[in-house]
């Protein structure tokens, strides 16, 4: 018998996909734990403030696999997550300007009031993710893609339903902007 | 700064962060959210453009009901069917008693032929004569 191949120990996001479709509850659970970092990173690079950050990653994998039937491949599996997860981001933020507890501009810009979190964050990266929020959203979210996540611009256009050219101008006003108010 | 070291930075964005989360506990937590609610339904019922699509139609509906109560619906023009249809079975003495019910109304309507003068007509005849009456 041959030695099973890496595919078949490690099924695709297809597979999976297909699986929970089928009503299996562990392969969403693999998912989860397959893109549940990478997924957290984006969010906290679109504004998502730190001490939620764990819930609205909880919830953009359940608004996802609830939309599922609206995933038809035209991106990866994660690109696709971290444009459903930008909409979280903002919809959390919105809840958060209703309720008026902590000003939005403030408590999404930065990790402040968490003291490990503030430790952990250089003031560079402090800068960064100040500056990310003073973008527009589909600027900041080309950002985030194409440096943080390394996706190519065809993907990031895909996701984002614009063109490789368009993702491409506002990856380059980003970073204007970026650099602008980082120096 | 320059863009390759902002994108150095970018790429670091978040990872100290990332780390910390509880990948296990949100998987759960996932699973439990989906068993929670039915997909479908619930997130269509509690969309602002279904309420206000449901609150139309009841609307509509409503309004409907409220008009078809106040206006009386109008009598057809024409009847349904026509008497002759009923006659084809009957015999010749059951179309006799049938026209001498309407005596007077034949009477009144001049060409027709008075009671005596039926008793020599056949069966199609006095069919005849009663699809004359109806018109």
């Amino acid at each position: 018998m041959p030695a099973a191949s890496p595919a078949a120990e490690a099924p695709s996001d297809a597979a999976l996909i297909a699986a929970w479709r089928g009503g299996d509850e562990q392969a969403a659970s693999e998912l989860v734990r397959r893109h549940a970092r990478a997924l957290a990173r984006f969010l906290a690079g679109a504004g998502a403030n730190d001490a939620d950050l764990d819930d609205l990653v909880q919830e953009t994998f359940i608004k996802a696999f609830r939309a599922i039937e609206g995933f038809r491949g035209q991106c990866q599996f994660r690109t696709w997550l971290f444009t459903i997860g930008g909409n979280v981001v903002r919809d959390a933020g919105r809840r958060a300007a209703r309720r008026k507890v902590v000003a939005l501009s403030e408590d999404l810009r930065s990790p402040e009031g968490d003291p490990q979190a503030v430790a952990e964050a250089t003031e560079a990266e402090q800068r960064l993710n100040e500056g990310l929020q003073r973008l527009t959203r589909l600027q900041r979210e080309v950002f985030l893609l194409r440096a943080q996540q390394g996706l190519e611009y065809d993907e990031i256009a895909a996701a984002l339903g614009t063109t490789g050219g368009a993702a491409r101008v506002h990856y380059h006003h980003a970073v204007r902007r970026l650099k602008e108010w980082l120096t | 700064m320059n863009e390759h070291e902002l994108e150095t930075l970018a790429r670091g964005l978040g990872t100290a962060r990332a780390d910390r989360v509880d990948v296990e506990r949100i998987a759960r937590g996932v699973v439990a959210g989906l068993r929670q609610a039915p997909a479908g339904w619930r997130i269509l019922w509690l969309r602002p453009a279904t309420l206000r699509i449901a609150a139309v139609l009841v609307l509509l509906l409503g309004a409907g009901l409220l008009w078809r109560a106040r206006v009386p619906p109008a009598a057809p023009v024409h009847p349904d069917h026509y008497i002759y249809e009923d006659l084809n079975g009957l015999s010749s003495d059951e179309l006799r008693d049938v026209l001498s019910t309407l005596d007077q109304t034949l009477q009144d309507a001049s060409p027709l032929p008075a009671d005596d003068d039926l008793n020599d007509l056949s069966p199609d005849q006095l069919r005849a004569v009663l699809r004359s009456i109806e018109g």
